[in-house]
């Protein structure tokens, strides 16, 4: 029989699910309340969105979930949390340090769902039902190959606006400004992996000589 | 009395524990220390409430039940307490949500 993973909650055992897409994104509006509380500091609120998580993510009631060591709790947020996590080789989800979550006015705590909602059905042409049962990560590639199109005819279009254009005095041409990219689709640079350099031992700086049991400055093999 | 030790009592226990709290131990073994860490930063700061507290929290003993004990029994209550409690997994659970006390 195949070892389901599963999280324990008070006295029952509940499978944990790979949510579809509309569920995980109320469960991401939830984990945002879970961080941006953590941020602030705010005690209650933190609580309350750690609840709502896992009894929206388990359908266990809050009151139940209140009777359970604080660690089962826990141990499921992150679980479920993990389980869930959408694959981060999508440019488009990877975390930047500078990234940061603005709000407009017209931002509302569930509009997550109602955004990726119009992007797919606008693209796409899918009903809402369809899109809400989405694979996360099918939704994420669709998702940031939508945004990918939409930006390189915006640098079409603007290449061929004169905006786009200055006229240099000194070199009596014109000097092209590309259009600014979002961060995701900015180029990433690999680390190079640092290559393994013998060297003798006698050149090796003295430092702390360590002493084992045996009396030997080596560590036995 | 017995204190339910969900998510709630846990969250006001780190908080009241607050300063006192020291670095996450690595090794098992360490977890007494860590207690005494504790311990030994309420004594340091003759922080009295936060120790009073913290048993209220991990017990539900009353105050006047507290009063009426013997030093010993009261620091074996806050010993076992927060042993029963996982304080070392409580601490490093808050931490890893990013929420910081005291």
């Amino acid at each position: 029989m195949e070892n389901v993973p599963s999280v324990h909650l008070g006295d029952f055992t509940y499978p944990l699910v790979k949510f579809k897409l509309r569920a995980w994104l109320v469960l991401e509006d939830l984990r945002f309340d879970v961080e941006d509380a953590a941020k602030n500091k705010n005690r209650e609120k933190l609580i309350a969105s750690i609840y709502s998580y896992v009894s929206t993510a388990s359908s266990v009631s809050i009151e139940d979930l209140q009777k359970c060591f604080w660690k089962e709790v826990g141990d499921a947020y992150f679980a479920i949390h993990n389980f869930n996590a959408p694959d981060p080789k999508f440019p488009l989800i990877k975390p930047r340090p500078k990234s940061i979550r603005e709000e407009s006015g017209f931002d509302y705590p569930t509009r997550s769902w109602y955004m990726w909602a119009n992007t797919l059905a606008s693209k796409y042409g899918w009903m809402l039902d369809y899109i809400a049962e989405l694979d996360v990560d099918e939704a994420i590639g669709l998702i940031q190959e939508i945004y990918l199109d939409d930006q390189l005819n915006k640098e079409w279009e603007w290449s061929l606006s004169e905006n786009a254009y200055s006229y240099n005095e000194s070199t009596k041409k014109s000097d092209f400004h590309p259009l600014k990219r979002p961060e995701w689709m900015l180029t990433t640079h690999k680390i190079p992996e640092i290559k393994k350099v013998k060297f003798r031992r006698s050149d090796l700086p003295m430092g702390l000589v360590l002493r084992w049991d045996d009396g030997t400055n080596s560590q036995p093999q | 009395m017995e204190q339910i030790a969900n998510l709630n009592n846990a969250s006001l226990l780190y908080d009241v524990l607050g300063k006192h709290i020291p670095p996450i131990p690595i090794l098992p073994e360490d977890y007494l220390d860590f207690i005494d860490g504790i311990i030994g930063s309420i004594q340091q700061n003759q922080d009295y409430d936060a120790y009073y507290k913290a048993i209220q929290i991990l017990t539900g003993v009353t105050p006047e039940i507290i009063q009426v004990s013997t030093p010993e029994d009261v620091l074996d209550l806050f010993i076992n307490g927060l042993s029963e409690w996982r304080i070392v997994d409580l601490v490093g659970f808050f931490r890893n949500l990013g929420y910081e006390n005291g």
